[in-house]
């Protein structure tokens, strides 16, 4: 799985770090119980620090898609709690970018066929 | 001696640029992975902009083709100099200009580059980096204990050297055992093999590049590179190792000046070898995977003239190189700031210590009694021997009777000057022009000297005055 990191953007690095490994996990591209790099192997690769790597693991840890100890290191969880609704947070984020879209006159069925693509229709 | 110096210089010089003008400039364009350190983008691959290529591409490979030959004709009449000193200077400083020189055609053609990148309307996303997850710190290819086992061997011989010259082992008979030049010579290689062992390691675990989506392959292109440099430097290792060991072994039971040189010849183009290797291996590698690369990094502005990576926001110190073999440091960084200072200032070090050795054999060695002292005096040099501690004074008309071995100071073709060994008296002071062999030999309680200078008449004056002054107080 190919990481995307981007210095300039206005999200934090240790967010993107995040939201592509549960975008990695939602796609199929990590699969559940893969190893993930050490903290120090990521932040070398990265050139970042590491304490950015370890805020993301924290991070992904607390929200339950990761698990960590001492021996295995940080891996995918095998069973990832299925809460089936969208958070608040998302929620807003959700209605913010569809609102934009409107505005911008994306169509409906535009919209749609993105979150189909994302999904994955056959889920 | 000195051509054996130069012929070195020669095995250096010529097949670096050669090799330079392989790895850079020679080849179609098309198939290269960088155009004079700028990606090779498929923007660059049709209509005006393949046409503008070609045209730089073929202007300064044919510049750098100029310059490369013009090098080798050079270097061979340089073949012909005689003098230390004079081949010293020449060499310094061809090296120098023609390694700077070989980079010229590279600055302008990246600067060319750039300039094309930007009329195309090329514009790379800043500031993003890749990464690839499944490899990050897992591709390696250096197996730890090959590597150390040449260094570790090496730290014998040492040991072996080091109680040869503390005479515990009596097996070598030269006359500079005791010196610790063994200890130091074997030091010295050893400590570079050491080097390059760790640069073997941070070589191995560089950033994973990705060119492709696929993890395998990415995982495959970089245990690839990682494997070409692991050889590379494993051989390194042993041919610094096979060198140790020959030098030992030659210095401890049959000494030749002509078999050092042989050897470090040797050294020397085993080395070079290696380096032809590991090009012709890594073009291998690009062209195996050109077809996999469907990712393009666009990183070609943090690389000013294509050689110095400056990123202030990459906390990493190394980075792979863009031209040449090896790896470099991010100019950003505050160590990679320090050892550029460090790399300036050897420079103007090796500059320095050519002027220097200019004004050694251009400053006549003089010897003279003034009041009741014998004076050495060279440049900032001053040896001052009182008359009347001398104890024993000799006169001596053939200076290669003398088996002399520097423990400090300076010791050229033309002259010896500082703490020797001379025939197995250790804390001598010698002061010695080699062309001239008469000498004085004088004791004091505290040392013994070595002395001549310049002029054989100006000696005799010498000689017949302390021999008065030594009389008179007998």
């Amino acid at each position: 799985m190919i990481i995307r990191i981007n210095e300039l953007s206005d999200v934090p690095i240790y967010m993107q770090i995040r939201n592509q490994i549960v975008m990695g996990i939602s796609g199929g591209e990590l699969a559940a119980g893969e190893q993930l790099p050490t903290v120090r192997a990521l932040a070398l690769e990265m050139g970042i620090n590491t304490m950015t790597v370890s805020k993301a693991y924290q991070l992904l840890k607390t929200e339950g898609y990761i698990m960590t100890d001492r021996k295995n290191g940080a891996r995918v969880r095998m069973e990832i709690q299925k809460q089936a609704s969208i958070p608040e947070a998302n929620r807003l984020e959700l209605k913010r970018i569809v609102s934009e879209a409107r505005i911008s006159g994306v169509k409906k069925k535009e919209i749609l066929a993105l979150v189909d693509e994302y999904y994955g229709s056959d889920r | 001696m000195s051509f054996y110096f130069g012929l070195i210089m020669f095995v250096c010089l010529v097949p670096s640029l050669w090799m330079i003008y392989v790895r850079v400039y020679a080849g179609k364009w098309r198939a290269r992975k960088l155009i004079f350190g700028v990606k090779n983008r498929p923007e660059f691959q049709e209509g005006e902009a393949a046409a503008e290529v070609d045209e730089i591409v073929k202007n300064r490979s044919t510049q750098a083709l100029v310059i490369a030959v013009t090098g080798t004709v050079i270097s061979c009449m340089f073949l012909l100099l005689r003098g230390m000193t004079v081949q010293t200077a020449v060499w310094t400083g061809f090296v120098l200009v023609a390694l700077f020189a070989m980079n010229v055609p590279y600055f302008l053609g990246n600067k060319e580059m750039k300039a094309l990148k930007r009329k195309l309307g090329v514009r790379g996303e800043e500031g993003v980096t890749l990464v690839d997850l499944s490899n990050a710190g897992a591709v390696r290819a250096l197996k730890p204990l090959q590597i150390w086992l040449p260094n570790v061997i090496g730290a014998v011989v040492v040991i072996f050297t080091l109680l040869v010259d503390l005479k515990v082992l009596p097996l070598a008979k030269h006359w500079a055992v005791g010196s610790f030049l063994l200890t130091a010579m074997a030091v010295t290689f050893w400590a570079m093999g050491i080097l390059m062992m760790a640069l073997a390691f941070v070589m191995d675990r560089l950033k994973n590049e990705v060119i492709s989506k696929d993890s395998t392959i990415n995982a495959n292109y970089n245990r690839a590179k990682k494997k070409n440099f692991a050889d590379l430097f494993l051989l390194f290792c042993w041919v610094n190792l096979g060198f140790l060991v020959c030098w030992v072994v030659s210095f401890s039971f049959f000494y030749s000046d002509f078999l050092l040189m042989i050897a470090l010849m040797a050294y020397m183009v085993l080395l070079l070898a290696g380096i032809a290797l590991f090009v012709l291996r890594g073009k291998k590698i690009e062209a195996r995977y050109e077809k996999e690369m469907t990712i393009l990094e666009d990183d070609d502005d943090l690389w000013i003239a294509g050689m110095f990576y400056y990123n202030p926001k990459d906390k990493r110190l190394n980075v792979e190189k863009r031209m040449g073999v090896g790896g470099t440091v991010n100019v950003a960084h505050p160590v990679g700031k320090l050892l550029m200072v460090f790399a300036g200032l050897s420079i103007v070090a090796a500059v320095a210590c050519v002027v220097w050795m200019g004004m050694m054999e251009a400053t006549p060695m003089r010897v003279c009694v003034e009041g009741e002292k014998v004076i050495c005096h060279q440049l900032w040099d001053e040896y001052s021997i009182p008359i009347s501690e001398i104890t024993e004074a000799e006169f001596g008309d053939n200076l290669k009777e003398l088996h002399l071995a520097r423990v400090s100071g300076v010791g050229m073709d033309t002259m010896l000057k500082g703490n020797f060994i001379v025939n197995d008296e250790g804390g001598c002071k010698v002061f010695l022009w080699r062309a001239n062999q008469s000498y004085l030999m004088i004791k004091t309680a505290e040392r013994t000297y070595y002395v001549n200078g310049n002029s054989e008449e100006e000696l005799s004056r010498v000689w017949e005055s302390l021999r008065q002054s030594l009389g008179d107080a007998k």
